[in-house]
């Protein structure tokens, strides 16, 4: 079988391999600059410090976007040296070839020149933590099997220094056989010296021969198999010896070495099967003795360049984590800060998101009073500014929250959250890491769907993107307002009163309480159905590393935030801006008669049609054709429900001014409304509490589904998600209605 | 073609009088010398330093039953308990007790 269509046919991969010097093949899209230009990648293992030094490097000269296929960020920059301008591409972090996550592989598949979007670099930096150096190495291992030219960058060296360790570059360097620099990106020190050496290095020879040995029986097999790959996969002597290194090196009958055997020809494939049965007969795993040869050699390099004191100091870190950890206090402080998170997106983002929407407002108006009255003119004020300004109005909660994300990330924090809180996750397979989003939810689903990125693991960030929409986000709070302003008294659950003071629970505080423990209830309910049946498996693996903690740096601190915003704005506001000018379509038409009121244009229009269409649908949930449209409506964002109803029940102009008046009168109209056929109250409390049950739980918001689909690439998810969250929301409210009449409520 | 894990080489490298037992069953302060990895993350595990003969300590527990940390090869690293019970270590070497 060939190599299928998305890789590069192994003949030009040997090409490319054989002779590293020559720049790299025209791709099939030659409208970007970058591909004529030198090539280089960064590499290094996650949290060595990789992302600082590519933001000191290239600074604002970045292109951030998407491996196509997958959520990978993708991130391109440009340095500028002596020798001319650079590529650089920041490869995700890996900690080896054989690789367990997405980031992983799109790294590995980069280095080994199988994807088809991205040149084959032309040479390797490889950052490596000087902290941590023996496991950094690991890598680095096999990145110099690679035939390409390499240089070694040295990070982190004071935080080597606190923990009693000083890495010498210089005897690393006669070890390793290629360049080695060390620098501290924060401070810029060592950057000119490195980019001058940058610039020399794709023109280098590549690395030395491997200085890993295996027992001869297991040399030999490598020896065969590159020889294999050479005859029959048209592979040159480097390139045969990497992928027959790679290809023993994964274990027996994992899915990885069965797609990596794919990839080959069938006498290739045939020959190894019988080979590796022949070593499992002896007792002899050829992935083990690779491993274990590799690591043998590290040991060899770190005794030679690694100077440790003979005490080992207890260090800062250690002494945080004392606290930070603590069985009882980590937990204390854990919550405090995640209050102090969540209560700040909720207050400081309010100033800046009332001037957005006024700023929308105001445009909107500005425009109005600059075009001939008319369809047009509705359709650009009503459709596109006031939708898209639906959206950006949630821009201060994600940059926040992407604030503070990158902060606990860079800190170092975000691993110790991780580790406090996966026990209480993994038990309905979500991940540690799943937390934070779920948190974040609270404000908004958008951010906090953007926030599992953090999660390595596919399968635990899929759960948890399936279920961050049930968390009731502020965008139902207006609803919830209106709902238990009219229908809910405030009679006392317990407490005391005091004259007009009331001290202790309301029951209308109590409605609201329950409906944010509903959305949480059912998010961690529908994580641990989906876990048992949909996404069976094996649990998510959770092996993460405990980086030291560390001072973040304001550059990529504020470089991150903007980046993901940016990501936000370009992707939610396409799909947004169609979705709402349907949407006003949908209520503005069929035009009824100059003169008619609003409320009976809505009536009539194609979403009051949808709504009286709706109707016997929704009536067993206790709900008629007016709430429909105002489901219909709350597409746009939950909120919208407000407005929709204010305009079908034809609240006047100047109530409709001020959120809070039109609310009181919304919640007057309502209680007045009767149903004309049986002369019974169209709502009841027990309809209001149905209704906002329906809120809780049904997918409602075009902008999460926006996301959605970009996070998960493609419709299969927010189709499955909007149906299942719809079905769960139906049947949660019919429950409650039916239930509530059984027992002689409403 | 799925086959069962064959024996490795490394089983041979703990000696069959060392006190072996896995590396959940070690408490917090604990040091052992890691013989062996089986299961499905076998090869990650390896990768990140698990490899025969190194040796580890358990510098943390979480509470309810939660994560470890571990210390290896001047690093730390949690894992969950399912996971740690997959790799065997040795306790019993004079340098531990």
């Amino acid at each position: 079988m060939k190599p299928t269509g998305a890789t590069v046919p192994p003949d030009e991969r040997a090409a490319a391999a054989a002779d590293t010097s020559r720049s790299v093949p025209p791709p099939p899209d030659s409208s970007s600059p970058a591909r004529t230009r030198t090539v280089i990648a960064m590499v290094g293992n996650p949290n060595c410090g990789k992302t600082t030094l590519f933001n000191a490097l290239t600074g604002l000269r970045q292109k951030v976007g998407n491996y196509p296929g997958v959520t990978v960020e993708r991130k391109e920059g440009t340095l500028n040296t002596a020798a001319g301008p650079i590529t650089l591409i920041d490869l995700p972090g890996l900690y080896s070839l054989t690789p367990h996550s997405p980031d992983e592989r799109i790294a590995r598949d980069v280095l080994l020149g199988y994807r088809a979007d991205t040149p084959r670099p032309d040479a390797i930096v490889n950052v490596v933590d000087a902290s941590n150096l023996e496991r950094n190495l690991y890598l680095t291992s096999q990145l110099l099997d690679l035939g390409i030219p390499v240089l070694v960058v040295l990070t982190m060296n004071d935080t080597a220094a606190l923990h009693g360790m000083r890495v010498d570059a210089d005897a690393l360097q006669e070890a390793l056989g290629v360049p080695v620099r060390a620098v501290q990106a924060a401070k810029r020190r060592g950057l000119p010296d490195l980019i001058e050496t940058l610039a020399e290095v794709p023109s280098q020879a590549p690395p030395p021969a491997r200085t890993w040995t295996l027992p001869p029986t297991a040399e030999r097999e490598i020896e065969e198999m590159a020889g294999l790959l050479q005859e029959h996969d048209g592979l040159s002597p480097t390139a045969a010896f990497t992928e027959a290194a790679l290809l023993l090196g994964l274990p027996d009958g994992s899915p990885l070495q069965q797609e990596a055997l794919r990839r080959w020809s069938p006498t290739v494939r045939e020959h190894i099967r019988t080979d590796l049965d022949a070593f499992a007969a002896e007792g002899i795993d050829l992935s083990t003795l690779i491993t274990e040869a590799r690591y043998t050699d590290v040991g060899r390099l770190v005794a030679r360049a690694l100077r440790q004191e003979a005490a080992v100091p207890v260090t800062l870190s250690d002494k945080l984590d004392r606290v930070f950890l603590h069985r009882f206090w980590g937990y204390v402080i854990f919550l405090v800060l995640m209050a102090t998170l969540f209560q700040t997106m909720f207050t400081w983002a309010s100033y800046p998101a009332d001037l957005i929407a006024g700023a929308v407002d105001a445009a909107g108006q500005w425009i109005a009073a600059r075009m001939p009255e008319g369809d047009l003119r509705d359709l650009v004020v009503n459709g596109a500014v006031a939708g898209v300004g639906n959206t950006v109005v949630f821009l201060p909660q994600i940059l926040l929250l992407f604030l503070f994300i990158s902060l606990l990330e860079d800190t170092g924090y975000l691993a110790r959250a991780a580790f406090l809180m996966d026990r209480l996750m993994s038990r309905v397979g979500l991940h540690g890491k799943s937390f934070i989003p779920l948190l974040s939810s609270y404000a908004c689903a958008i951010p906090g769907v953007m926030a599992t990125r953090t999660i390595e693991s596919s399968r635990a960030r899929l759960l948890t993107i399936l279920v961050a929409p049930l968390m009731s986000c502020s965008a139902r709070i207006p609803v919830y307002a209106v709902m238990i302003g009219a229908f809910i008294p405030a009679t006392l659950v317990f407490g005391v009163q005091l004259g007009g003071l009331k001290l202790g629970l309301t029951l209308q505080a109590l409605t609201l309480f329950s409906m944010y423990a509903l959305g949480t209830v059912a998010a961690f309910g529908m994580a641990a159905l989906f876990n048992r049946t949909l996404l069976k498996g094996d649990g998510p693996t959770f092996l993460m590393e405990m980086p030291p903690y560390r001072l973040p740096s304001l550059r990529t601190v504020v470089l991150t935030m903007f980046e993901r915003a940016w990501l936000f704005v370009k992707r939610a506001g396409t799909v947004i801006l169609a979705l709402s000018i349907v949407l006003w379509f949908l209520s503005t038409y069929p035009k009824q008669p100059a003169g008619t009121p609003p409320s009976e244009q809505m009536r009539q229009s194609y979403a009051g049609l949808a709504g009286r269409t709706l109707e016997p649908f929704i009536r067993p949930l206790g709900f008629d054709w007016k709430m429909g449209i105002g489901i219909i409506s709350s597409f746009a964002a939950r909120e919208v429900f407000v407005t929709a109803m204010g305009t079908i029940y034809s609240v006047s102009e100047d109530a409709a001014e001020d959120e809070e008046k039109l609310s009181v009168a919304l919640g007057e109209k309502m209680k007045a409304d009767v149903n004309p056929t049986t002369g019974r109250p169209t709502f009841t409390p027990l309809v209001a509490i149905s209704l906002m049950v329906f809120y809780v739980l049904a997918m409602q918001c075009i902008s999460t589904v926006a996301v959605v689909k970009r996070e998960t690439n493609g419709w299969k998810w927010p189709l499955f998600q909007i149906a299942y969250m719809t079905g769960l929301a139906w049947f949660t409210s019919f429950l409650v209605y039916q239930g509530g009449r059984l027992l002689g409520f409403g | 073609m799925k086959r069962s894990t064959p024996n490795t080489s490394s089983a041979a490298d703990c000696p069959a009088t060392a006190a072996q037992c896995t590396l959940d069953c070690l408490g917090k302060g604990q040091k052992a010398r890691v013989c062996q990895v089986e299961g499905p993350n076998r090869c990650r595990l390896m990768e990140l330093g698990f490899t025969s003969g190194t040796e580890v300590e358990i510098s943390r527990r979480a509470a309810f039953g939660g994560p470890l940390e571990v210390r290896l090869r001047s690093y730390r690293l949690s894992l969950r308990c399912e996971e740690a019970s997959s790799i065997r270590v040795e306790t019993g070497s004079p340098e531990f007790t």
